[in-house]
């Protein structure tokens, strides 16, 4: 079952995020919210760099960087596997710190739109018990 | 690499200005030489004539094409390109003066020459071939029409051209290495052209803007020559061009659109300044004395010249009518002061032509003549036959039909040819009545040419 | 010689007095594609061409795939391609015979893949080039210069003139041509967004020299604009060094600083020394494009 990159990633050209950096932290939030699983396999650096209409190398890059890091692992004559799934505390931060930004935003368009902290807590838990049922 | 070369002679043949003069020229060398088989000697002079004009223009035209070729990138990128281009170009050229070798014997009949004389004549042709061939290659459009009535005048004078080299025999050998050299020079030239060089712009760019680009690039470093002779007449070059007179007359307005253009006021005063002492000093040689014997021979020097000039100095700006046109002036007003602006041009250069060429030398040499009613109807002709000329081309540039046009083009063209050679014989009344026709004429195609070019798309 | 399809190294181009390239050094590596960047009138269509012999430079060297330019070898023209900026000839050709043309230069011509592009882009063969529109002759100008399949492709602003859809289609078939052979690819442009996809190496030329050279990746790693905020007035060089500031912007206890060469540490370095507070942020190749030529 090969997976078509375009569904899983998107590049900005935009953005002042280096491409590379975008497909991997793609890479690690799709693992750590399970819908890139362990043990299955990536489309390969052409495929991808076709669908993304990127420099091929760009994504040898991102690979090779997410392969020092253990994230994935190479395997002979068939390309690039998820290995880890487990989460450190170190990759916690990490997460945490790319939350923050999105964060900020919602508290200050909370306090422009004078919404309390108490009704900003409400509104996550249902949005979360939503977001888990569908 | 075979293919190369056929694809290269594609260039040439389809080119559509290339491909009607070499028609032409090739029709007319084997007209000529059958009627000369069949006695028709004083026809196959005449179309000779047109064998001459042709091959001018021809070579000119080579010498645009290989530059135009060899100006590209492609020239120094492609493998095999420029020498390819370069041996298609000599071999054609050769191919051409063979025909014209080949020809030769079209003189024969009209009068006696020598082998000597002859090899002379051909020595001289191949040589001013080529010195044509390389103004064209330096894309000098203005140079080649001066040389080109140098050539006329040269080419009506065959007779003591051929006594000349009847007497100094060497001479067709220094011109024979003249040409040497310049075919030399031209291939050398060729192999090392690049972007630095200054002849890289051409004519006949496309589009037809960018021509005017290249050419100011290529003529710029001959605009300098100039330069002296501006210091000379304390003729300041105008910073900038003054606002559009708009409640000024129809004369005064029309002088706006030619400010850039005017400077060939500074031209001409060059030539006066040049052109007149070595020409005076030239027709002194007593072999140049029968130069005079007949003044009304120098008729389409004298009437086509500046028709050329006026139209070459327009055909630079045509292109800008377009945005002229987005300038508060309406059109009809604007197709008049342009009208204006070339008939004024015609005028200042027929003007400078009849004073240099005919006043001078025969209030010089020959004073009785300027007071005889011939020579006074022939002057005005001249001046009628050049404004008839002229609006007729005009008219024929607002003419979409190209059916029209080249039968309107042969009809001028056969015209110019009769006037040519017949005028020597007309009498004054012949003369008069022409200056009537083509005065009346001149006027009715000036209108037809203002209506024709207001409608006219100016893109 | 392998290493680097184009290696140029102090060379220098005046048009009379007009100094254009300074002692400009460049190297491009074999199979990289190489962006170059620079505002109009920078010299990049000056720099390609010296690179390709088409001017002469006053001074320095150059090495095309091991040659010397002035004089290539035809061994080498065949393996170089080349697209300008404009390049409009034979009005009265048409496209057919303009290929034909050019593919008889050339010992190897690949047809069918030339073919293939002419129905790809959508251009009509039989077409006059007289009347082509400017996005139309530009097409045709890319790919003439692929038919040989060169090892080194050369284009001046090739995508001036093209919608975003045909630029899409250029993106694309220069990721082909990468992917599918060893194949070097210099080009210049304005377009940032399309160099961000497809380069891995950017130069940014600036008053005839180059002013950044290397990895885009490094590049958007090193120019970052950082938005400061402290109570205290802050220096000049914030702490880091005059030749790190590019520019700086500032009003009362707020300032945008553009930077060079940023690493981490920065951030923290300049909280301290500045007591501030210190946001970065991330810029695209535009904006950096932008800042190195305040």
């Amino acid at each position: 079952m090969s997976i078509k990159a375009k569904y899983y990633f998107t590049v900005s050209t935009s953005s002042g995020v280096p491409i590379y950096r975008q497909i991997i932290d793609q890479v690690k939030t799709h693992i750590a919210t399970g819908r890139l699983e362990m043990d299955v396999f990536l489309p390969s650096v052409r495929q991808v760099a076709k669908e993304l209409v990127v420099n091929p190398m760009t994504v040898s890059k991102a690979y090779s960087l997410l392969e020092k890091e253990g994230v994935l692992e190479s395997v002979r004559g068939q390309g690039m596997k998820v290995h880890k799934t487990s989460v450190s505390k170190k990759d916690l931060e990490k997460r945490e710190d790319q939350m923050v930004p999105l964060l900020k935003e919602v508290v200050t368009k909370a306090r422009q739109l004078s919404l309390s902290k108490e009704k900003m807590a409400a509104l996550l838990e249902s949005l979360w018990k939503e977001n888990k049922n569908g | 690499m075979k293919q190369t070369l056929p694809q290269i002679f594609q260039l040439y043949f389809r080119n559509p200005s290339f491909r009607i003069l070499s028609i032409i020229f090739f029709l007319s060398a084997l007209i000529s030489k059958w009627l000369y088989l069949a006695h028709q000697t004083w026809w196959a002079e005449d179309v000779t004539t047109v064998l001459f004009i042709v091959t001018l223009w021809l070579t000119f035209y080579m010498g645009l094409i290989v530059k135009r070729q060899l100006a590209n990138h492609r020239a120094s990128l492609l493998p095999g390109y420029r020498r390819q281009h370069m041996m298609c170009f000599f071999v054609l050229y050769l191919i051409y003066v063979l025909v014209i070798m080949l020809w030769r014997d079209g003189l024969r009949p009209m009068i006696e020459i020598t082998e000597h004389a002859q090899q002379g004549i051909l020595a001289a042709c191949l040589l001013a071939a080529l010195g044509v061939t390389w103004i064209g290659y330096l894309s000098m459009g203005r140079i080649f029409i001066y040389f080109y009535a140098g050539i006329l005048i040269m080419a009506k004078q065959t007779l003591y051209l051929l006594d000349i080299f009847e007497q100094a025999v060497y001479l067709k050998y220094i011109l024979s290495a003249g040409s040497l050299l310049l075919v030399v020079g031209l291939a050398v030239r060729l192999t090392r052209l690049k972007e630095d060089h200054f002849e890289y712009g051409y004519l006949l760019a496309w589009p037809p803007r960018k021509y005017i680009v290249d050419q100011v690039k290529a003529s710029q470093s001959i605009s300098n020559i100039f330069d002296p002779w501006l210091k000379i007449f304390r003729v300041k070059r105008a910073p900038a061009i003054p606002p559009y007179p708009r409640d000024a007359n129809l004369f005064v307005r029309s002088r706006h659109w030619d400010y850039v253009d005017r400077m060939s006021i500074v031209s001409i005063l060059f030539w006066m300044t040049v052109a007149a002492p070595l020409y005076m000093l030239f027709i002194q040689r007593p072999e140049m004395e029968k130069f005079f014997r007949n003044v009304y021979t120098n008729f389409l020097l004298l009437t086509m010249t500046p028709v050329l000039v006026a139209l070459g100095s327009q055909y630079k700006r045509i292109t800008y009518w377009g945005y002229d046109l987005l300038k508060p002036v309406k059109k009809e007003s604007y197709v008049k002061e342009r009208g204006v602006v070339v008939l004024r041009t015609l005028f200042s250069y027929w003007i400078v032509f009849i004073v240099c060429l005919v006043l001078i030398p025969n209030y010089v040499f020959k004073p009785e003549v300027l007071h005889t009613l011939k020579f006074w109807a022939f002057f005005l002709l001249t001046g009628t036959f050049s404004f008839l000329t002229l609006t007729w081309i005009a008219y024929l540039g607002c003419e979409s039909d190209s059916k029209r046009v080249v039968i309107h083009g042969i009809i001028l063209a056969s015209l110019v040819l009769i006037y040519f050679s017949l005028m020597p014989a007309f009498s004054i009344l012949e003369m008069v009545m022409s200056n009537v026709v083509c005065l009346t004429g001149g006027v009715i195609l000036t209108k037809l040419a203002y209506r024709g070019w207001c409608e006219q798309e100016f893109v | 010689m392998d290493r680097y399809v184009i290696e140029a190294k102090d060379i220098s181009k005046n048009f009379g007095a007009k100094q254009v390239l300074d002692q400009l050094s460049l190297s491009v590596p074999a199979g990289s594609v190489f962006g170059l960047l620079g505002t109009n009138g920078a010299g990049k269509t000056t720099l390609i061409k010296c690179l390709l012999g088409l001017y002469k430079i006053s001074r320095g060297k150059i090495h095309v795939l091991g040659d010397d330019p002035w004089d290539f070898m035809e061994a080498t023209k065949e393996q170089l391609g080349y697209v300008p900026q404009s390049d409009r000839v034979y009005p009265w050709l048409t496209v057919k015979e303009l290929i034909a043309y050019t593919a008889s230069f050339y010992k190897h011509w690949n047809a069918p893949l030339i073919e293939k592009l002419i129905k790809e882009w959508r251009i009509n063969p039989e077409e006059k080039l007289g009347v082509l529109s400017e996005g139309e002759a530009q097409k045709v100008s890319i790919i003439l210069s692929l038919g040989h399949e060169p090892k080194l492709l050369v284009l001046d602003e090739p995508v001036a003139s093209l919608d975003p859809a045909a630029r899409r289609q250029f993106i694309k078939m220069i990721l082909q041509i990468v992917s599918d052979r060893e194949c070097a690819i210099f080009f210049s442009t304005h377009i940032t967004s399309d160099l961000e996809r497809v380069a891995d190496q950017v130069a940014v030329l600036k008053e005839g020299r180059i002013h950044f050279h290397g990895e885009l990746g490094a590049l958007k790693d090193e120019v970052k604009r950082l938005h400061i905020r402290s109570e205290q007035q802050l220096p000049d060089d914030l702490g880091l060094g005059r030749e790190k500031v590019i520019y700086c912007e500032s009003s009362a206890g707020e300032a945008i600083v553009s930077v060079r060469g940023f690493k981490k540490e920065f951030k923290d370095i300049i909280e301290a020394t500045c007591k501030a507070r210190v946001e970065v942020e991330d810029l695209n190749l535009e904006e950096i494009f932008l800042e190195l030529n305040r």
